[in-house]
């Protein structure tokens, strides 16, 4: 056993995990088993009503936390600056939605508010959460305002002992809302890690992926869609949204409808770090990025039940109406343009969605609105100069030039201009089969019946004919 | 990351119980990992640092329980005391920093006319310098 765990039981490896069923149902206090109907089909919308509560209520448990209701910045210079580059006529207003300024310094406040509210409700004396991100800062902030007990479990060192200084600033944030921080080294056993602390304290799982930590985000959605109406007398035309584990897509557009916002289009964007792997001790310091990047954003939209809950509520694809990819460079470059010409220095990842919006904002006309529906705070470690600067000590080239020449984990190519930055398209419809692909190894499919292709066809919003179409090119056909 | 570096005024080395210190120690062996590992990573040991208020009298390197923020007690081998954020900003980078200029610069040439039919500016970097 692990002198990192104290307490009855064996805490292997092995062991652990051959108990994660008992252990999660206990931390979430949530029957995941209800919603199943059969093999692989769940009611998503039963999962989503499980919290007893709807926006409303969510709304007022996050003010009583000081959090939500941020203010939406029209960007009028970055604005100018895309029509400068523009056809004429094009040139879209960009409203950018301040989330930096909730009490921890990101959107992932909403999640934790209602989280550790959760927690406190039910009774439990802590709250533990496995993140390397923004949300482990949040959880513990929100412990501390909330009075529970809080441990992060981050991975954040290479075997050489260097730790990213993004995560590393993290971990300095947790621990200064009090929260022990249990830092490891590369690995996904992060997961194994939470596990044997839940079950050593008791305390309740604060996961990125519960019907709480989505209902946080659909706050954010609902204000985002009604005050861009109030503003601009319109709903927006396309909420960028930077995507990783699918959390903030699903909450930001389920936040849109419930505001009313039917025809905005929700666009994920990732930072492309392609080639990298993320379990790689060797890769892992040669990003510059730790969280809203295709190393995360790819593998949960193609298979979101790869998390710490039974059934994950963050599920991308059924919300995305695109998926576009951003290098890192042009983020680091849209990062020192917001600096410059608004006077806001946030992220620098916060801003991936907004270096995808200096793209597209330039193809929709004047009138049209984009809104950047989140930032971060920067500081030590997140900051550009500091990640560029570790970039360059892990032997990673930095130069201005063409992005198109970028290679994740060799080379940052900050471009000479913004319209060279491109917020590139990944086929959703290639996500979808990979999708089908998944389910069809996670749970052997060699048949599925007309209900599991409906809830297929629905889990990764396809047309039952896609969907039909590209499994039996798996060889697996639909009965009856 | 630095390890082992001690307070100011103190005998190197030595720490006393209730000082505020960092213990490193080994999760999970190599052969005891997940499944599926890259191979570079399945060589090696998953590793722990955790921070605490030490329990007895140790001196670096030792093996000690201490006292984490949350009230669990962790044991580990003693590599830090005080252990102080060690990230800052970096170093500047002019790459980023000429970009401001550059901007506002493309922003005065487009003037209220933004939008009409130019020639590309940006790829002069700022500031321009004479000869060059």
């Amino acid at each position: 056993m692990s002198p990192l765990f104290s307490g009855p039981g064996a805490r292997g490896y092995r062991e652990v995990m051959a108990r994660s069923g008992e252990i999660l149902r206990r931390a979430l206090g949530l029957d995941y088993s209800s919603f199943r109907r059969g093999r692989l089909a769940f009611d998503y919308e039963a999962l989503m009503a499980s919290p007893g509560y709807g926006l409303e209520r969510a709304a007022e448990i996050q003010a009583a936390c000081h959090v939500g209701r941020t203010p939406l910045l029209e960007l009028e210079r970055m604005t100018q600056l895309v029509r400068s580059y523009a056809p004429p006529g094009c040139g879209a207003r960009i409203f950018l939605k301040d989330e930096a300024a909730n009490p921890s310094g990101s959107f992932k406040d909403r999640r934790a508010a209602l989280s550790v509210h959760e927690a406190k409700e039910r009774g439990y004396a802590g709250v533990i959460a496995a993140t390397s991100g923004n949300y482990g800062a949040a959880v513990a902030s929100q412990a501390a305002m909330q009075g529970l007990k809080c441990i992060i479990v981050q991975e954040v060192y290479d075997s050489r002992g260097e730790g990213q200084p993004e995560i590393v600033e993290k971990g300095r944030r947790c621990e200064a809302f009090g929260a022990e921080v249990v830092q490891l080294t590369v690995g996904p056993e992060l997961f194994y890690v939470l596990l044997a602390l839940l079950e050593e304290t008791g305390y309740f799982s604060a996961s990125l992926y519960t019907p709480y930590a989505i209902l946080g985000i659909e706050t954010l959605g609902y204000e985002v869609g009604v005050e861009v109406r109030a503003r601009t007398g319109r709903d927006p035309d396309c909420v960028l949204v930077t995507h990783a584990g699918g959390g903030n897509v699903t909450g930001t557009a389920r936040g849109l409808r419930r505001a009313g916002c039917r025809s905005t289009r929700v666009v994920g964007v990732s930072v492309d770090l392609s080639g990298l792997h993320m379990a790689s001790d060797a890769d892992f310091n040669r990003k510059s990025f730790t969280t809203g990047h295709t190393g995360f954003g790819v593998p949960f939209a193609t298979w979101p039940d790869r998390s710490d809950v039974p059934i994950n509520a963050a599920r991308p694809l059924r919300y995305l109406d695109e998926y576009r990819v951003v290098t890192q460079g042009e983020v680091f470059y849209a990062t020192e343009a917001l600096a410059q010409l608004e006077g806001l220095e946030r992220g620098p990842a916060g801003n991936t969605s907004l270096a995808a919006a200096l793209d597209v904002a330039r193809s929709l006309p004047r009138d049209a609105v984009v809104v950047v529906q989140e930032t971060e705070y920067t500081g030590a470690g997140k900051h550009p100069y500091a990640q560029l600067t570790f970039a360059r000590e892990n032997g990673v080239d930095v130069r201005r030039g063409d992005p198109e020449e970028q290679v994740p984990g060799r080379s940052i190519v900050i471009p000479w201009e913004p319209s060279q930055i491109r917020a590139r398209p990944l086929s959703l419809a290639r996500l979808r089969a990979s999708y089908l692909r998944n389910a069809v190894q996670r749970y052997g499919l060699k048949g599925v019946s007309r209900e599991e292709l409906e809830f297929l066809a629905e889990d990764c919003r396809a047309d039952e004919g896609f969907v039909a179409e590209t499994l039996k090119g798996m060889g697996v056909g639909v009965e009856g | 990351m630095v390890e082992g570096s001690v307070a100011p005024g103190r005998e190197p080395a030595q720490a006393r119980p209730g000082d505020w210190v960092r213990i490193h120690l080994v999760v999970l062996e190599p052969g005891q990992r997940a499944p599926q590992l890259p191979e570079d990573t399945a060589a090696l040991p998953l590793e722990a640092r955790v921070n605490g208020f030490l329990q007895e009298a140790a001196a670096l390197g030792q093996e000690v329980e201490i006292l984490t923020l949350s009230g669990r007690r962790v044991r580990g081998r003693l590599v830090e005391l005080n252990p102080s954020p060690a990230h800052g900003f970096g170093r500047v980078q002019p790459e980023l920093l000429s970009i401001g200029p550059e901007l506002r610069r493309l922003l005065e040439e487009a003037g209220p006319a933004a939008g009409r039919k130019r020639p590309p500016a940006g790829r002069r970097p700022w500031p321009e310098v004479e000869g060059k």
